[in-house]
């Protein structure tokens, strides 16, 4: 089993993409990468064609799909592959921590700043449910709790499932690969955001800090989760 | 000694589990929370306010566009423009919207000296608004443009009321909007009503 502390990384960048034993980027770790990404490659169907593929019909091909076949797949994991369904359990507990830090580390921009940070998830919540909201209007509205918690869920699935995909993809988590992931999700977000999302067309500069902030407390998080569970595991 | 077997008494691990489901639903509780005492009560109170800002306008020209024999008889048609002013407002994250406006219903009456000179009723189910589908180059001009947002509605009258020698006639206009506006989260019914003096202006030469 890859020891997510411990483990030197050896063999340069062709091992990092492929290894006779699976375990490469262009082996099973780039697939169930890929298959973890998939709910964040949901919305990002969705936000690039102006919400006209619903986030419900997106989740529907471009996530449950791939899950499905990846439960199958992973039966088939060769052992030496360094993914393996233990791993793959062990890191998927791992990866609530640095993406709860990361809803933390908005809280309190909320509170000082104002901002908004769930104002998404009611748009992703209506775009998953397809209901107008129980609204007296025919058109309703989509500021609802069941909105929002359908949002959040989703708001979980993506985050959860990037620092699952981190895990999968190293085979020792280090603070530069971290940072490097956290910096390489906030210039995704920044870029995509004010282009394709409407509500953020031109966001003010902390609407950039926040972004960046909570992404280094990500980074911070997938750093530090693997510490932790070692920890632990060494102590009981 | 180390501190990491008196660290690990007290979290032990049923102590990290509480902990980390504590971390894990901490912000989702603060947003649920947020969400009842800040999100929704800012966008009621941005809605209502919008709902007052709200303006209705009706032009004090009616303009005369054509005569024609009906059954014998001589009638008018008439263009009156009719709106609704000041629909756009900011959201709750501070987002410019334009107001919805449904179930628009224009009822009028144009009378000189005692007697009924046009009529005019007209419905429409909803105002053009943008869809917030757009890509923001193409939304923020469409908010501008529906911000005040006016409709040419279609009068009705005997044109033998009138002198259609006479390039102005003064009337007195008796008229009712009932109009349905829909906020982010709330809605309401609004009604105008109004007389006032306007003219009728024959612009079938024009």
């Amino acid at each position: 089993m890859t020891d997510y502390v411990s483990e030197k990384g050896r063999g340069g960048l062709w091992r990092i993409l492929s290894d006779k034993d699976g375990g490469g980027w262009l082996g099973y770790r780039g697939l169930f990468a890929i298959i973890y990404f998939t709910p964040q490659i949901a919305l990002f169907a969705y936000w690039i064609t102006y919400r006209a593929v619903t986030l419900s019909a997106a989740l529907f091909y471009l996530t449950l799909i791939p899950f499905i076949i990846a439960l199958s797949l992973t039966a088939l994991l060769p052992g030496k592959s360094g993914i393996t369904p233990k791993t793959l359990a062990i890191i998927t507990i791992m990866a609530i921590i640095p993406y709860s830090l990361y809803d933390w580390a908005r809280v309190p921009m909320n509170l000082i700043f104002g901002i908004p940070f769930w104002d998404h998830w009611f748009d992703w919540g209506n775009s998953i449910l397809g209901t107008t909201g129980t609204g007296a209007t025919p058109t309703g509205t989509i500021f609802t709790y069941e909105q929002l918690t359908a949002g959040l869920i989703s708001h979980i699935m993506r985050g959860w499932g990037l620092a699952v995909g981190y895990y999968i993809l190293v085979r020792k988590v280090t603070l530069v690969s971290a940072f490097a992931f956290g910096w390489a999700m906030t210039i995704f977000y920044w870029i995509v955001f004010p282009v394709w999302v409407l509500t953020d067309a031109l966001p003010p500069w902390i609407w950039f800090f926040t972004a960046w902030e909570s992404h280094m407390v990500f980074a911070a998080g997938l750093w530090v989760a693997p510490k932790i569970f070692n920890y632990y595991r060494r102590a009981y | 000694m180390s501190d990491r077997p008196s660290r690990s008494r007290y979290l032990t691990p049923p102590v990290i589990i509480i902990l980390l489901i504590l971390m894990y639903i901490g912000p989702y509780a603060f947003v649920y929370a947020r969400t009842a005492t800040w999100t929704f009560p800012r966008i009621d109170q941005r809605d209502f306010d919008a709902f007052d800002r709200v303006k209705s306008s009706v032009s004090q020209v009616v303009n005369l566009t054509n005569i024609q024999s009906v059954g014998g008889a001589q009638e008018a048609t008439y263009l009156l423009k009719v709106g609704v002013l000041d629909r756009k407002f900011l959201d709750w994250i501070g987002f410019p919207l334009v107001l919805e406006v449904n179930n628009f219903n224009f009822t009028a009456s144009g009378i000189s000296q005692g007697k009924i000179i046009l009529e005019c009723s007209h419905f429409e189910s909803a105002f053009p608004k943008p869809t917030g589908s757009e890509p923001w180059y193409i939304y923020q001009p469409l908010v501008d443009k529906y911000d005040d947002y006016a409709l040419d509605i279609s009068c009705k009258g005997d044109a033998s009321a009138i002198n259609t020698a006479a390039q102005t006639t003064p009337i007195t206009l008796n008229w009712s909007i009932n109009a349905t506006l829909v906020g982010d989260r709330n809605d309401k019914v609004r009604t105008w009503t109004n007389s006032q003096s306007t003219e009728i202006r024959d612009v079938r030469s024009l």
